[in-house]
């Protein structure tokens, strides 16, 4: 695959992630309604996956060296999981 | 297509990187933290939030770093006409994303909301505004991509282009995170 075709496509999925994110989002809409713990919990996974996704493709670490990409990789488990973990508190 | 593994930019910009992740990180797990405590949390609203706004601004967001990938692709490939394009495609992404939080910010202060008005807006414009002020650097690294861009004589200058555009995504990718925790958490 060239790089312009998979940096498109790496694009058009993280736009596509984007509008599903919103969409679920909006579950909540109405007022200052919180989310549900999975809801929240669904919508920063994406938020992540997308993260790893420009880490990936736009930051080419596809092509780094491992300690690079386990540094990254770590960063994002460790937020995600943070994250997640107060939200379904 | 296989490369050869290494790594993107100069070593300086993974260390900047990984400051600025280590620091909105602690942010975000502090506004979470926040967010959860019956006390607190409970008081921090999140009405009067255009959500589309803020998915608007992320699409924007995610559509210049496409630009700036291209634009790598075609400094690669000795394209610099093209390369000097697609970064001026981000630079107006740059330029659409400061339009949308100008109207965002201004529509807050009409109503006199401000950073002072309860615990959440203080880290909505710290968070907004502390990766606005990312952009905007963002946007003059982009400007000096372009200019670079017309000079590409070696692999260092290329390196060097790299390292910019690796900043660049770190705005959006900071983006991405503070979108779903702002907006609809």
């Amino acid at each position: 695959m060239s790089q312009t075709v998979s940096l498109t496509a790496a694009w058009l999925l993280l736009s596509a992630a984007t509008l599903l994110a919103t969409f679920l989002g909006h579950q909540s809409d109405g007022a200052a309604v919180r989310l549900v713990p999975t809801m929240a919990a669904g919508i920063l996974l994406i938020a992540f996956v997308k993260v790893g996704l420009v880490m990936a493709y736009f930051m080419e670490l596809r092509w780094a060296p491992y300690a690079l990409v386990a540094t990254a990789a770590a960063w994002v488990i460790v937020e995600c999981s943070l994250l997640i973990g107060l939200f379904a508190r | 297509m296989q490369r050869a593994k290494h790594v993107p930019g100069e070593v300086g910009i993974w260390v900047l990187v990984f400051i600025d992740l280590t620091v909105f990180g602690a942010l975000f797990v502090n506004y979470t933290w926040t967010r959860s405590q019956p006390a607190t949390g409970s008081s921090m609203g999140l009405t009067g939030f255009d959500r589309d706004l803020g998915c608007l601004n992320t699409l924007v967001l995610l559509s210049s770093s496409w630009f700036v990938a291209m634009a790598m692709t075609a400094a690669r490939g000795k394209r610099e006409a093209t390369g000097r394009r697609f970064i001026l495609g981000a630079l107006a992404m740059g330029a659409v994303f400061v339009a949308i939080k100008a109207y965002e910010y201004g529509e807050k202060f009409v109503v006199g909301i401000t950073p002072a008005t309860n615990a959440y807006f203080t880290y909505f414009f710290t968070l907004t505004g502390l990766h606005l002020f990312h952009l905007l650097v963002g946007m003059c690294v982009l400007l000096w991509m372009r200019a670079r861009m017309a000079h590409i004589s070696s692999n260092r200058d290329i390196q060097h282009l790299e390292s910019g555009a690796t900043f660049w995504h770190l705005v959006d990718l900071l983006w991405i995170v503070i979108f779903p925790l702002i907006y609809f958490l």
